[in-house]
Order: structure tokens, then C-alpha cells, then sequence
């Protein structure tokens, strides 16, 4: 440590004289800062009085700069109205907008100011042009929606409000809609072809008021894209409107352009046309994001007045083809062959009505993908509308064709022929059309439910109008057959004529007449079945034996040996009540019967109103043993007709003051001579 | 509807005509001309006693042939009028006085079964151009006059008011010139007795006895389509009359629109022969034809009593209104106990529920209209 301090003691001296030093040197410092102190107060004395001489001058100098300012500001407000008009006039709209945006607020705030209200009020004229170019472009027909936008906004900007011009614009378009419907509903046309009028007319739906309402509502969108929503509704309910409008137009013009004929090339252009529309409509309805179901109830309407219409063209046609057999009906017409012609003509109709309503339902068919759609339209319009109305009145124009008289009247062949008509409608023809129509309208085949007219109402009346056909078949042709028995009876005197030499040619006549019915009948009807019958041969042979036995044993009784009224009451004993109930069997055999039966019984009756002479009975003797030996061949009854002509001649017999009957042998030859 | 079993009386002679004896008021009572070439033709009177269910007669001899149509007199019980044809004879029309005739409620049984009944011809209406005579009518109403219309529709009317002298007083042309003969007549007992339908087969003529050449008032045309059997003026609506004929028709016709009939029934398989309204109650129609069946239908629509007109007025029956449901038009009833053909009807003038029909055979069967029915036209 001494070491140490020896050896750095000089430092220790130097170091104590350099401090000695410091003080010393710091002294004058001192003093030479206290000396800038005073001089620096003196400059800041003499800085404030300069200072204080120059503000006066700054502040004019202020001054002046913002009356320059002002200066501009006037300079502009008095260009504006000319530059606002020259912007106008320029049709720089949206210049002129910002122009006017800038002045708006200075001129309301010193509007009062009698120097500016001049401007204000020429601006505001100017403006008010300018909000009319602006609206006149907004009103404009063939504005661009570009064009539009811009003048919408331009508008917003001079302070229109946004809800006002969305109704103003609402109201616009509604205009230009309504002029839209308007068009349609004048559309006439001109063309020929219904199937291509409609095509165009749905073109021109879609062009104008489809179209239109789409535009309007996307132009909308652009336009107000913030508008609220019952701006957006009054649009909305604009468009909506319209287009509940324009379906009925749509519906009524379409269905009037196509017309009443309808074929299947116009069915198909409908259906087409119906198509496009239902497309665009979708569309939209999508813009309009309604779920109104306006195109399927549009087509759907449309589809039932048409299949309405074309089962009333069916059945039009249908009254034609009968009315034209009625009337060119010509008796040497063979039945049979008129049965297949007339069915055949009959089926090509409907068929021809089917395959053009079969367009509805085709696969390229956009609004027929609808289940709904396809399930009302085959099973309501076409099933029900079409098929079994138009069946049904089939089988009451058939059955009313045998009511009408004079010369409305239908020859009784025909009657036979459409009495068979019926029974294959009944039988086949209307089944095999159902199926037709449920393999191609989508209908489960067989189905019965969703209230659907079961089937068998419409063979029920086909089976009743073939039935009252047939009766009325029966009916004239035995009026005929025995008004000619009743007009030779008549003719007759019976008490006095000469002994028959012959059968009266009526009585062959009636019997060529029941054969031509038979051998008609034979051709639409089978046998039917035979009543207990063995053998033809053996069997006539046995019964006219016993016929001869039955009349020989009248023969031999002199008028005086037996009471006729007893005779009478016998053979009541044995004969049956003869039942002429109108019910005719579908079958030859019941056809032929009935007429044979009316007209025996019509003899029976004239031969009860004449009084007869030996040779009077005589006479109907052999007309009757000649109706026997032919009738029994028509009949699977024989007995019946045995029994009718016993009483013919029973009947005779008691009508006649000296009933003395011919040697069976004598009738015999006489009857086959 | 419930079947009241008829009463059956057999004749031994074939018949076809058949009237009601209208001068009884009392007893149920109906007139029979028989149809025979052979044996004496008579008149049997026939009276059903509705309490004892019992049937008896009293026969009266008719010498001048075979009967085609009787007819009584309107009022008188013992006057009676029938078409006849003797032997070789034409047709011709004859007047009696029935002997005895039970006074009026009395039954037949009140005579002495011993006597025998008896004819007396009164007048014969004989024209003078001999031809024969189809029908023979009395005056509606009264029976001071008669009608005979010839097979060639001439008309005579005979006065007959003057008690047991008969005047010929109009004596007319036929009808018609064609040789359609007179197939039914009928006298109308509406605008003053003086109209009567003519049906000369298919065609109906109406006439004014007061000017019986100047042709009809009215005509149908081809009434039927084949000849016309019978017709029968509605007794209480004046412009309704019902035809029947061979084609299974009986028509209702409204005399002011002969275009078409106001209701056609076509309820019968073959000829209808005649046709007959109730008196009483006029909906009643009788028709009988030769499919040997009687059928009884309604015509409630064309009928005077109004029915369903009574009703809406009475407001206060509203409840019972199920229960009175009108009648329909159509078959009420068909009687099918004929085994021959049915060619006359009557409605008994005595009691309206009652009728009686008359086969060829000679059957003559009295029935009741259904008892429900009676209670749904009465209540």
C-alpha cells in the first residue's frame, strides 16, 4: 500500500494542482455566461417590439387572401346557371348534378339574400329542367337500363326520394305492361294455321309482356339494390298483378286461336307453344321468387277446355257418322259389314282425339313432368272428360235413335246393325279403349279409385241402349209385317170369299220378311240356344203329325156338335199363357222369336175382329199349316209357335158361323204346291 | 205397394165389351155384352158387394147377335146402349130399357131370381144409308143426346131428350174419304158436350157437333204409329185427353200443342185396346191391352188434383212432407191375372177405388187400386 502511495504520489500532486486549476478557469466562465445572459434578454427585447410592429400588416394580408376566396366562390355561383344550362343542354347530366350538388347547400343558406335568390331561383329552373330531361329519360320507351340507372341516381342525388322514384318506376313499367296486355288481348290473327298462330302468339307473349316484367324486375334490382322491402312488395305486387292477368289473356286467346278444330298437329304447336310459356314464366317467377302456381293452373285450364272441347268435337262427329248412316242408309247394306264399318269409323275418331291429346303428356314436354299434371290430366280430362262422357253419350245418341219418328226414322236394319254396335262396345270395344288411354296417360291399368267412373257404368249403358235397340228392331220390323197381316185382313170379306186354292201371298211375304230378319240376325247375333230340341227332321215330322191329328179331330166336329165355347176352354187347358214381354235376348234365335210372337199375336187379334164363311177358315187353315211348316225353323221354340197358330185357328173356329175345316191331306197340297 | 187378390167371375161366352152402369151410384156394379156367333148373346149385370167379397149377377137375353160394345147411359141405371151384328148382318147401334133394374142401393139380389131379365129395344139408330155402325156414344153429363159414328166416320147425333122419341138430328158426311176406318170415339164432356174425337186408325179428328161438316177443330196426325185403339178425355182437365193403340202406346196429349205428346207410355207388349181415366182421381189411368195384362199408371203430372202446388202452400205440414210424397208418373200397378187378351176396362161408378177387366175368354176380374196408394191421393 506505502509502495503504492510512493509510487503514484506525484500523480496525487498533479492532480491536485490540475483541480487547483479547474476552480480557477471556472471562475472566468462564470463570468462570461453571466455576460451572454444579458445580451440574450437584450435581443428578446428588441425581437417583441419588431414582432409588434409587423402584426397589423399579417392581418390584412389574411384578410385579403379570404376575400379572394369568396371572390371565387361568387364568381362560380354566378356562372352556375349558365354553366348548369350548358351542361344540360350538353346532356351532360351528371356534370350538371355535381355542379348543382356543390352550390345546393350556399344557396339554401343565403337563398334569402336578394343577390343570390336571383341565381337560386335560375338554378332552381334550371334544375327543375333538369329533373325533367332526367324523367323524361326515365320515362322514355326504349330507355336502356343503363340510361335508366343513371338517371336514377342523378335523381336520388338532386334529393329525389328512393321511394318515390320506385313507385314512379313501378308505375312506369306497370304502364308499359298494361299497354303490353292490352296488345295481347287485341292479337288477332292472321294466319291459317291455328297450331302456328299460337306459336307465334306465345312468341309475342314472351317478347313483350314476359319479358317485359323479367326486365323490369332485374332493372329494379340494379337500380334500388338497397330498396326496402315495400318498395321492393309494390313491385312485386305490380308484377304479380300482371301476370294474373296476362294467363287468363293467355288462356282465353290460346284457346280461341286454336279453335274448334283440332287436330294433332295443332294439339302438338299448342302444346309446344304452352310449353315455351310455361318456361319463361318459371323464370319469372323465380325473379319474382313467388310460388304462385300460375303456369300449371294456366295449363291445366287450358288442357281441360281443350280435352273438353275435343270430346264435344268427338261426339259432334260422332252425331254426323250416325246421322249419315241414318240418312244414306241403304237396306241392301249386309249387316255384318256395317257393324265393322261403323265401329271402325267410330273408333277412328276417338282414336284421332286421343293421339292429339296424347301431346300433352309427351316426354319433351317440360310442364308434363309434373305428377300432379299428368295424374289430373289422364285421369280427369282424359279418362273422365273425354273417354267415358263421350262414351256415355254414344249410348244415349244410339238409344235415341230409335225414339225419333217420320222421317228422322231410322231403318230397322240399321237399328240391328247398332244394336250389335252396342253389345261390341259393350263387350270389348270400350275395354280396350280404357287401356289404350291408361298405357298412355300414366293411369295404373284397372284403377279404380280417385272417384273414377267405374268401367262398367259406361258398358251398363251400352248393354241398355243395345237392349232398347233391339226391342225397338223387334218392334218395326213386326209393325211392318203386321200391318201387311192387318191390311189383308182387312181387305177381305171373309164370310163370302171362295175356297182357297192357295196360300195368300201375304202370308208368303210375311214369311220372306221373317226370313230376311232372320238371316240379318243370323249375321250380328249367335243361334242362342234351342229349347229341348232333338232332331229337326224327326221332330217336325212328329209335330205336324200331331197337328193333323189335332185338326182332324176339329175337322170332323160339325158346328153343332161341340160347343165352340167349350172347345175353347179346352184348349185354354193345354195351351200356356203366350208371354210377350218385350225382353229381347242378345242371340238370333230371341230376335227372330219376338218378331215372330208380335206378329202371330197381331194375326190373332185381326182374325178376332172378322167374322168367317167355311171358306174363310178354310183359308186361314192353310195359311196357318203353311206358317207352320216354314216358322219352325226361325225358332228354338217351337211350341210356342205351334201353340200361337192353334190359337189362330181356334179362334177362326169360333168366328166362324160354319166352321168346317179341309182334309189335312188337301191343306198339305195345297201348302206345297 | 201390397196386391189385393181380385175377384174372378167367369162367363161361359167369349167377351169384349164392358162398361160401368153409371145411373147406380150405389152398388158396385158393371155391364158385360158377350161375343158370340153361335149361342143367344146377353148382357150380364155384374155386382160385387165389397163387404160379403161376394159376386152376383142378373143376366139379360140379347136376341140381335153377338155384342161388340155396350154402353150405359149416363144416368139412367135401366137405359143402355150396344153395338151389335146378328147374323149376316151389318153392324148396327140399338137403345134398351133394361127390365127389372134393382132400384137405385138396392142390390141385384132384391129381384126375384125367377123372372127373366129382359131388353126392351127403345130405338134403333139406324142411318139411313145403312152402314155400320163402329161406336156408339152418350152424351156426356146428361145423356140427352147420343152419338154414332160409322165405320166411315159419319157422325149422326141423335136427340133423345124427349123421353122414348129419338130425332135424328145431324146427319153428317164422313170424315175422312179415305178408307181408314173408324178404329175408336169418344165424346168430350168439356166445352158444352159438343166436341168428339174420331180416331180412324192412326189419325184423330176432333169435331164440333154444332158444325160437323165443316170438318175438325183439331187433328193429330199419325197420333200412333199404327192404329188408335181407344181414347178417353180427361173427366176434369178440359184440354187433356189420353190414346191408346196397337203400338203398345198409351199417349197423353195437351189438345192446344198437338206437336208431340205431353207423356208417352210405352208399358205394353202388344196391342192396347182401351184406355180409361178415374173419374175421381184423375192421375188413375186404366189401360188394357192384348198381351193380357191391365196396368194401372199414374199421370200425377198431368193430373187436376195439385198436388204438389197444395203443398209449398201449406207450410205447416212441412214435417209430413216425407211421408206425402207425390206421385210419380208411370206403372203403378200391372195385373197380369188375363190369360187372354184384355180388351176392356171400367172404372166402377160407384166406388173410385174399384175397377173391373174383361178378357176375351170371358173372365171378368174386379180389383182395388193398391190400398197405399188410395192413402197417399186421399191423405
Amino acid at each position: 500500500m506505502q509502495t503504492l502511495v510512493y509510487e503514484n504520489y506525484n500523480k496525487f500532486i498533479l492532480a491536485t494542482d490540475t483541480i487547483r486549476q479547474m476552480k480557477s478557469d471556472f471562475k472566468t466562465m462564470e463570468d462570461e455566461m453571466e455576460k451572454l445572459v444579458q445580451d440574450m434578454s437584450q435581443i428578446a427585447t428588441f425581437a417583441n417590439s419588431i414582432s409588434s410592429n409587423l402584426q397589423d400588416r399579417r392581418q390584412q394580408i389574411t384578410k385579403l387572401s379570404n376575400i379572394h376566396e369568396l371572390l371565387k366562390n361568387l364568381q362560380f355561383l354566378f356562372d352556375l346557371p349558365t354553366k348548369l344550362k350548358s351542361s344540360v343542354e350538353e346532356k351532360n347530366y351528371s356534370l350538371a348534378v355535381k355542379y348543382y350538388a356543390k352550390s345546393e347547400q350556399v344557396l339554401k343558406d343565403f337563398g334569402d339574400h336578394p343577390s343570390f335568390s336571383g341565381i337560386q331561383s335560375d338554378c332552381q329552373e334550371i334544375v327543375t329542367t333538369l329533373r325533367k330531361c332526367l324523367k323524361d329519360q326515365f320515362v322514355r320507351a326504349e330507355v336502356t337500363s343503363r340510361e335508366l340507372e343513371e338517371s336514377v341516381t342523378l335523381l336520388s342525388k338532386l334529393g329525389e326520394s328512393s321511394t318515390s322514384l320506385a313507385l314512379e318506376f313501378t308505375v312506369i313499367n306497370k304502364g308499359r305492361l298494361e299497354k303490353d296486355l292490352d296488345d295481347l288481348s287485341s292479337y288477332t290473327t292472321s294466319g291459317e294455321n291455328n297450331g302456328e298462330a299460337v306459336l307465334a302468339f306465345i312468341e309475342k307473349c314472351c317478347n313483350t309482356a314476359l319479358n317485359n316484367a323479367a326486365l323490369t324486375i332485374a332493372t329494379f334490382n340494379n337500380i334500388f339494390p338497397l330498396a326496402s322491402a315495400k318498395d321492393n312488395e309494390g313491385l312485386i305486387d305490380m308484377a304479380v298483378d300482371v301476370i294474373n292477368r296476362l294467363c287468363p289473356v293467355v288462356k282465353t286467346k290460346v284457346v280461341e286461336i286454336i279453335g274448334l278444330e283440332m287436330s294433332e298437329g295443332c294439339c302438338l304447336s299448342l302444346v309446344a307453344a304452352l310449353d315455351k310459356f310455361h318456361r319463361r314464366l318459371l323464370a319469372v317467377q323465380r325473379l319474382l321468387m313467388s310460388d304462385n302456381q300460375w303456369s300449371s293452373i294456366l295449363i291445366t285450364d287450358v288442357a281441360q277446355i281443350i280435352s273438353n272441347r275435343a270430346a264435344e268435337n268427338l261426339v259432334v262427329k260422332w252425331t254426323e257418322e250416325l246421322q249419315g248412316w241414318r240418312d244414306s242408309w241403304n237396306n241392301d247394306n249386309q249387316p255384318h259389314g256395317s257393324v265393322k264399318f261403323i265401329e271402325g269409323a267410330l273408333i277412328e275418331h276417338i282414336h284421332r282425339t286421343l293421339v292429339a291429346l296424347t301431346a300433352f303428356v309427351g316426354n319433351h314436354v317440360t310442364f308434363s313432368q309434373d305428377y300432379q299434371f299428368r295424374q289430373t290430366f289422364g285421369r280427369r280430362h282424359v279418362r273422365e272428360g273425354v273417354f267415358i262422357m263421350s262414351l256415355k253419350k254414344l249410348s244415349v245418341m244410339l238409344s235415341n235413335l230409335c225414339n225419333a219418328t217420320g222421317k228422322d226414322n231410322a231403318s230397322p236394319t240399321l237399328i240391328l246393325v247398332l244394336s250389335r254396335v252396342a253389345i261390341d262396345f259393350n263387350q270389348n270395344l270400350a275395354q280396350s279403349l280404357l287401356s289404350l288411354i291408361e298405357e298412355q296417360f300414366d293411369i295404373p291399368a284397372g284403377f279404380q279409385g280417385d272417384n273414377l267412373t267405374p268401367i262398367s257404368a259406361v258398358t251398363a249403358d251400352f248393354k241398355q241402349a243395345s237392349q232398347t235397340l233391339l226391342q225397338r228392331y223387334v218392334q218395326s220390323e213386326s209393325h211392318v209385317l203386321v200391318q201387311m197381316i192387318r191390311k189383308s185382313m182387312d181387305s177381305r170379306d171373309w164370310l163370302t170369299t171362295s175356297e182357297p186354292r192357295s196360300v195368300r201371298p201375304v202370308i208368303k211375304r210375311v214369311l220372306e220378311e221373317i226370313s230376311r230378319v232372320d238371316s240379318h240376325a243370323a249375321q250380328l247375333y249367335e243361334e242362342g240356344s234351342r229349347k229341348d230340341r232333338s232332331s229337326d227332321s224327326s221332330r217336325r215330322t212328329h209335330h205336324s203329325s200331331s197337328r193333323m191329328q189335332q185338326k182332324s179331330s176339329w175337322s170332323s166336329l160339325g158346328p153343332s156338335q161341340l160347343d165352340s165355347s167349350l172347345l175353347n176352354n179346352i184348349q185354354k187347358l193345354f195351351s200356356e199363357r203366350i208371354d210377350l214381354s218385350g225382353t229381347v235376348e242378345p242371340n238370333k234365335g230371341s230376335v227372330v222369336m219376338a218378331v215372330i210372337k208380335i206378329c202371330l199375336k197381331g194375326f190373332l187379334e185381326c182374325v178376332r175382329l172378322k167374322t168367317f164363311g167355311k171358306y174363310g177358315i178354310q183359308q186361314i187353315q192353310v195359311d196357318c199349316y203353311y206358317l207352320q211348316l216354314f216358322l219352325w225353323r226361325f225358332t228354338f221354340d217351337e211350341n210356342l209357335v205351334h201353340s200361337l197358330l192353334d190359337e189362330i185357328l181356334s179362334s177362326a173356329v169360333q168366328r166362324c158361323l160354319e166352321p168346317v175345316l179341309m182334309e189335312p191331306g188337301v191343306v198339305e197340297l195345297i201348302c206345297e204346291r | 205397394m201390397e196386391e189385393e187378390a181380385p175377384i174372378i167371375y167367369g162367363l161361359d161366352f167369349q167377351a169384349r165389351s164392358l162398361c160401368a152402369q153409371y145411373g147406380e151410384t150405389e152398388m158396385v156394379r158393371f155391364l158385360i155384352g158377350t161375343q158370340s156367333l153361335k149361342s143367344e148373346n146377353s148382357i150380364h149385370c155384374v155386382e160385387y158387394d165389397e163387404e160379403s167379397v161376394l159376386v152376383s149377377k142378373f143376366v139379360y137375353p140379347h136376341p140381335l147377335g153377338e155384342i161388340w160394345q155396350t154402353n150405359a147411359h149416363p144416368n139412367q141405371a135401366d137405359i143402355i146402349s150396344t153395338v151389335h151384328k146378328g147374323q149376316n148382318q151389318k153392324m148396327s147401334a140399338t137403345i134398351y130399357k133394361m127390365s127389372p133394374v134393382p132400384s137405385n142401393g138396392q142390390s141385384i139380389d132384391t129381384l126375384d131370381p125367377t123372372s127373366h131379365g129382359q131388353l126392351k129395344a127403345i130405338a134403333s139408330l139406324e142411318s139411313s144409308d145403312e152402314k155400320e155402325v163402329a161406336k156408339v156414344l152418350w152424351q156426356p153429363n146428361d145423356g140427352n143426346k147420343v152419338v154414332t159414328v160409322s165405320t166411315d166416320s159419319q157422325i149422326n147425333l141423335w136427340d133423345f131428350s124427349n123421353d122414348g122419341k129419338v130425332q135424328n138430328a145431324i146427319f153428317s158426311e164422313p170424315l175422312c174419304k179415305t178408307h181408314n176406318q173408324v178404329t175408336a170415339a169418344n165424346w168430350s164432356p168439356h166445352h158444352g158436350t159438343n166436341q168428339v174425337a174420331v180416331a180412324m186408325e192412326t189419325n184423330l179428328q176432333v169435331v164440333d157437333l154444332r158444325s160437323v161438316n165443316k170438318g175438325s177443330i183439331y187433328n193429330i196426325e199419325n197420333a200412333h204409329i199404327e192404329p188408335i185403339r181407344d181414347l178417353d178425355f180427361n173427366p176434369n182437365r178440359q184440354y187433356y185427353m189420353a190414346t191408346c193403340g196397337d203400338d203398345g202406346c198409351v199417349k197423353f196429349w195437351d189438345v192446344r200443342n198437338l206437336s208431340s205428346p205431353v207423356l208417352n207410355r210405352h208399358d205394353h207388349y202388344h196391342w192396347v185396346w182401351q184406355v180409361r181415366y178415374n173419374v175421381f182421381h184423375d192421375q188413375l189411368v186404366l189401360s188394357a191391352g192384348s198381351d193380357a195384362r191391365v196396368v194401372l199408371t199414374s199421370a200425377a203430372s198431368l193430373s187436376s188434383e195439385p198436388f204438389g202446388k197444395l203443398m209449398s202452400d201449406d207450410k205447416d205440414n212441412d214435417d209430413d212432407e216425407d211421408v206425402r210424397s207425390p206421385l210419380a208418373d208411370g206403372v203403378i200397378t200391372a195385373y197380369e191375372e188375363h190369360e187372354d187378351s184384355v180388351y176392356s176396362v171400367a172404372w166402377s161408378s160407384a166406388d173410385s177405388w174399384t175397377f173391373a177387366s174383361l178378357s176375351y175368354g170371358g173372365r171378368l176380374l174386379i180389383h182395388r187400386v193398391p190400398r197405399s196408394l188410395k192413402h197417399s191421393i186421399l191423405f
